[in-house]
């Protein structure tokens, strides 16, 4: 059975997305379809006066300007996005109207002519100009969104036994989720409702947040999922308001309406992850072992609250890093200001906290001369650890990954073996003297890096409703299996999984079942796929369900031949006896079933075990599980542009149970890559409250030539996942190891840490002056001949003790 | 919003419409064009599509001259077995370009005209001191032919010399000796898809270790790509040392910031130029250690 795992199964979204017949949702149309566009606010705080649309209606073509006056049902929650501005936009790019015309070109043209006029407010631009005293309020009468603590011991204590004390700040950037498939909506107005059409992370949240916009009960709005081009933790928020939007269009104008934004207007309008300033204060006896640590943070909440508030909670909860600390003091707050607003982008709170206090860990290794993984190594969370909400853990397998980590990465080895090319860095230095005058080769060095997460497994305490889902199947009489289950596929293989389970209780091949369209209108609430919990949740529910469809079969079949239903195999398409001595196909099983039982189905359930937070005590199970990661990259630097390369990468996961290994690799493989962009490259810049970036020519994902030499390590460690497939989660988690593990690497080459991201070729190129000022590296123009010097031996343990900072 | 569009498939018939039309734009690949367009940066005018004139694609070398098609492709040119064996920075600035669904539609033409200051193919046309020809109709009907030192084409960011009713015929240059080498090089924050934050050419001659020729262009540092005669002038005639490199990248910074001024960008830009530029001149050099 566990060979299976490893044998890859055709995605049976596959086909579709390769072949062109995959329909998203901009590639649906309706006759008489109108288009709907946003007229936006310029400003980052502005009162609206008035909304004059009478130049844009009297374009012919135009149908409808639409205003929050509109808006027939419930604009938005307190302090949440509204569907359109009613009276103060609280950022640039919020929407205040929307056009309604025949085209697209025509509504664009249209939103232009839309006159509305401003008072300008005053406004708030960073979350501490926000939080002083006399600030502008966002919304109501403080800026303070929400803080997180989490209190474990006292710090004061901790700190007194600390024969070493560090404190640094860090911080990370705005960053989007980039899917390729830009957001959108279509709605149809039926004789009872409506039907939206629209990709999401979220289909029921997607039709609650409809159903209150339009004043509709949530069974008359149904929503259907085209395919998904992607999510990355957005169309969430996104979509909810385009669907409103298209959705009054819809019902007002009686026609079905659409809204597809443009990657300009996802930019400008769309929500980004939160950026994040984190000071860390760590304590440590001289033999590595943590004391105390004290961390404050302050998180860009943006103009409106979304999902900030259990964001910012698993940051809170997650911010120490997988270390046994007896003194623990950490707050979190996130503030409000007049930027676009911040929400789930995949990762969801980790990626920041993890890059700051992976990041801190290093720069604690060298001020105690000690190395890297073996600090780590100290103090890492073991069976039964406590963190820091005094939860204790099981299933940790945080050391079986450093050990892992250590076996394929060579992060003690002298040389640079392991490189792809024979371009070891130690034989430039003789290449280069070739000429005898000068040095030839442009001077590189190289450094490695590590780190090492621990990560909540799906929703946690943050999120109050219980963490359930629920697959049903329905078997036809052909004995083919129609699979209903409410997972999004968003391009990470959940479906498939469920498909998988079902296969391996009922012995059908994955070849004859068939996921039925993701709809509202039959599909039991599954919640959203988001917080990794797609394969926990559903996979086990998959289990359910396969097994209550089995024992309907079996019962039938045990009647007929004599003997145990439970007895019976489900093997390859067949059913036998535990003898093998009786066997017919599922097949005619499936027919007999039909004239004996009403209906041949399965049906079930499977939610997590309840987890709790106490908000005044700060502590509870803030998770059911926990799964853990380790990373090491080694990097090549160029010392005349700054340019990083990357080298090796190692990315190793504990996933519990490997259930579709092709699958998981090629999961943390994404992870890996969209933490590389956040770790280098991606940056939405934001001026005055506006967005300056505008396209992907100036949000620069990594390509397939950036993401090189990687190699995802999927772990089933000893300590499976604490539910019945013992699967644990890593859509998330793959995505925040990387960023420090890369920094630590620079760092390692030239001795000079970096603590903000991205990690550009500024910020790289002022390391490199740095280095070579502190005299961490020899500098190419002042030495040439020398160039290069640092990259013979990236020996954690040497490198880099002139850049104390 | 509507616009004239034409397709003409022979030269004679391009030159008539771009006469009679004389704000029409030309279309090469588009790379440029077509995204300027969607910003409402675009032409006002028709558009007049150059892809149906076979004519005006391919490499051909006559007497020691190599002439490039300004409607040949950047993948066109990065293959090339002629310009590989003849030019070959060239060939290596085209493999810079973008993606490769880009260097499949962008042409060098294209390049040229549009004149970003960042544009990957100028600055090793520079290096080996290339030359355009221009033709337009009389208005009796007989051709008229300019050819300018590239050189001379670019006038500033975005701005050459074409007038309103030439086209672009040809990119021409002598075939350099064995005697010359050459490099290219490019910063960009990714290794595809990068417009570069720097590019430069070199092309070098030496004799013994003394340098007895030397042409230098930098991208992205002024507002065209341009030849760095400060620099070369200080490498010519002067021993290949570090010491000789480090002043030639110090004089190109130094011209470039005059050029520029102090620009948000200065603090990263000016060191990274100095190091650039030694690091161009010695891997010219290097190429020639190496045949």
């Amino acid at each position: 059975m566990e060979k299976e795992n490893t044998r890859p199964v055709d995605r049976q979204d596959a086909y579709g997305k390769i072949t062109g017949k995959a329909r998203y949702v901009d590639d649906l149309k309706y006759p008489g379809m109108l288009y709907v566009h946003t007229v936006r606010c310029p400003y980052p705080h502005a009162r609206i006066l008035n909304i004059d649309g009478s130049e844009a209606l009297a374009l012919p073509g135009v149908v409808k300007v639409l205003t929050a006056k509109d808006i027939i049902g419930r604009n938005h929650l307190p302090n949440d996005k509204p569907v359109l501005v009613a009276e103060v936009a609280k950022c640039a790019g919020d929407g205040v109207a929307a056009v309604v015309a025949e085209t697209r070109a025509l509504a664009v043209k249209a939103a232009k002519l839309v006159k509305v006029d401003y008072e300008e407010l005053p406004a708030v631009f960073t979350p501490e100009e926000a939080l002083a005293p006399g600030a502008q309020p966002v919304h109501g009468d403080s800026n303070c969104a929400i803080t997180h603590k989490t209190v474990k011991g006292d710090i004061k204590i901790g700190f007194a036994k600390a024969d070493v004390i560090i404190e640094r700040e860090y911080s990370t950037q705005r960053a989007m989720h980039s899917a390729l498939e830009p957001d959108g909506a279509l709605v149809v107005p039926e004789a009872d409702g409506i039907t939206v059409y629209c990709p999401g992370k979220g289909p029921f949240n997607v039709k609650r947040a409809v159903a209150a916009a339009c004043g509709l009960s949530e069974n008359r709005v149904r929503l259907i999922q085209p395919a998904i081009g992607g999510a990355f933790g957005g169309k969430d928020c996104d979509i909810n308001v385009i669907a409103s939007r298209a959705a009054m269009a819809a019902m007002i104008t009686g026609r079905p309406c659409k809204m597809t934004w443009s990657r300009e207007e996802v930019l400008i309008e769309g929500s980004k992850r939160h950026p994040f300033k984190l000071k860390y204060k760590i304590g440590a006896k001289k033999d590595g072992r943590i004391t105390a640590i004290e961390i404050n943070g302050l998180a860009d909440v943006g103009a409106y609250i979304t999902k900030s508030k259990a964001t910012i909670w698993r940051a809170t909860v997650e911010a120490t890093g997988p270390y046994n600390i007896e003194h623990v003091s950490t707050t979190i707050t996130g503030a409000y200001t007049n930027n676009v607003y911040s929400d789930a982008v995949r990762g969801f709170g980790s990626p920041q906290v993890d890059f700051a206090s992976e990041s801190l860990m290093n720069e604690l290794a060298r001020e105690l001369d000690m190395d890297p993984l073996e600090i780590r190594r100290i103090n890492a969370y073991r069976e039964g650890s406590v963190t820091a909400t005094s939860q204790k853990l099981r299933s940790v397998n945080l050391i079986e990954c450093l050990d892992k980590l250590e076996e394929v990465f060579p992060y003690h080895a002298k040389s640079c073996s392991t490189a792809p090319e024979n371009s070891a860095p130690a034989q430039l230095e003789n290449d280069a003297a070739v000429s005898g005058k000068i040095s030839l080769r442009p001077g590189k060095v190289r450094g490695r890096g590590i780190s090492c997460i621990f990560r909540g497994e799906a929703n946690g305490a943050g999120v109050t409703t219980l963490d359930a889902a629920a697959v049903n199947m329905h078997i036809e009489r052909d004995g083919s299996i129609t699979v209903l289950t409410g997972i999004a596929e968003m391009g990470q293989g959940g479906s498939n999984i469920v498909l998988q389970m079902v296969s391996k209780v009922l012995g059908v091949s994955v070849e004859n079942m068939k996921v039925s369209p993701l709809d509202t209108a039959y599909l039991p609430d599954s919640g959203a796929t988001v917080g990794s919990r797609g394969t926990i949740t559903t996979g086990n529910a998959a289990v359910v369900a396969a097994e209550d469809a089995r024992k309907r079969i079996a019962e039938v079949i045990a009647e007929e031949w004599g003997g145990k239903p439970e007895t019976l195999i489900f093997r390859d398409n067949n059913i036998f006896t535990e003898d093998g001595n009786k066997k017919i196909s599922f097949q005619d099983a499936i027919t007999i079933c039909y004239t004996r039982i009403p209906g041949v189905f399965g049906y079930g359930w499977w939610s997590l075990p309840p987890v709790w937070w106490d908000f005044d005590k700060n502590c509870g199970d803030t998770y059911a599980s926990f799964n853990y990661g380790a990373c090491g990259a080694e990097v090549e630097i160029d010392l005349t542009s700054g340019k990083v390369d990357i080298i090796d990468l190692v990315a190793i996961h504990d996933v519990g149970k490997i259930l579709n290994e092709p699958e998981v690799k090629g999961q943390i493989a994404g992870g890996a890559s969209m933490a590389l962009g956040f770790a280098m490259t991606e940056e939405v810049e934001i001026r005055k409250g506006q967005v300056k970036t505008l396209n992907f020519d100036g949000y620069l994902l990594p390509t397939t030539l950036d993401f090189n030499n990687f190699r995802p390590v999927p772990l089933e460690a000893k300590q499976p996942g604490t539910n019945p497939l013992g699967v644990k989660g890593i859509g998330e988690s793959s995505t925040a190891t990387l960023a420090p593990a890369v920094v630590n690497a620079i760092e390692n080459a030239l001795g000079v840490r970096i603590r903000n991201l991205p990690v550009d070729l500024e910020k790289v190129f002022a390391a490199i002056q740095e280095g070579e000022r502190i005299g961490t590296i020899a500098g190419v123009t002042s030495s040439p001949m020398n160039h290069g010097a640092r990259a013979e031996t990236p020996d954690p343990q040497q490198y880099g003790k002139g850049g104390k900072a | 919003m509507s616009r004239e569009y034409f397709q003409p498939t022979t030269l004679e018939e391009a030159l008539q419409i771009r006469r009679e039309n004389g704000g029409a734009a030309l279309l090469a690949g588009g790379t440029d064009l077509v995204v300027a367009m969607r910003h409402d940066r675009g032409p006002e005018g028709g558009l007049i599509d150059l892809s149906k004139i076979f004519g005006l694609k391919g490499i051909h070398e006559k007497a020691g001259s190599i002439r490039i098609g300004p409607m040949t492709t950047f993948t066109e040119i990065a293959e090339s077995q002629l310009l590989r064996e003849a030019a070959v920075i060239l060939c290596e600035a085209a493999e810079t370009v973008g993606s490769p669904q880009i260097r499949n539609r962008g042409t060098i033409g294209g390049n040229l005209c549009n004149a970003s200051a960042a544009a990957d193919c100028i600055t090793p046309l520079l290096c080996l001191n290339a030359a355009v020809e221009l033709q337009s109709l009389e208005s009796d009907g007989s051709k008229f032919i300019r050819i300018l030192p590239l050189e001379a084409f670019l006038i500033d960011s975005k701005k050459t010399d074409i007038r309103g009713d030439e086209i672009l015929t040809a990119i021409s240059f002598q075939r350099p000796t064995d005697e010359m080498s050459f490099a290219f090089q490019k910063i960009g924050r990714r290794n595809a898809l990068a417009i570069a934050r720097l590019n430069g050419s070199c092309a070098i001659r030496l004799k013994g270790n003394t340098v007895t020729s030397l042409f230098f262009a930098l991208g992205a540092a002024t507002s065209k790509p341009e030849r760095i005669k400060r620099a070369e002038e200080y490498v010519t005639g002067r021993e290949l040392t570090d010491e000789t490199l480090s002043e030639a990248g110090k004089r190109a910074a130094e011209y470039v910031l005059e050029k520029t001024g102090v620009r948000a960008s200065s603090s990263y830009k000016l060191p990274v130029i100095e190091r650039f530029t030694a690091s161009l001149i010695r891997a010219a050099a290097e190429r020639r250690t190496m045949i």
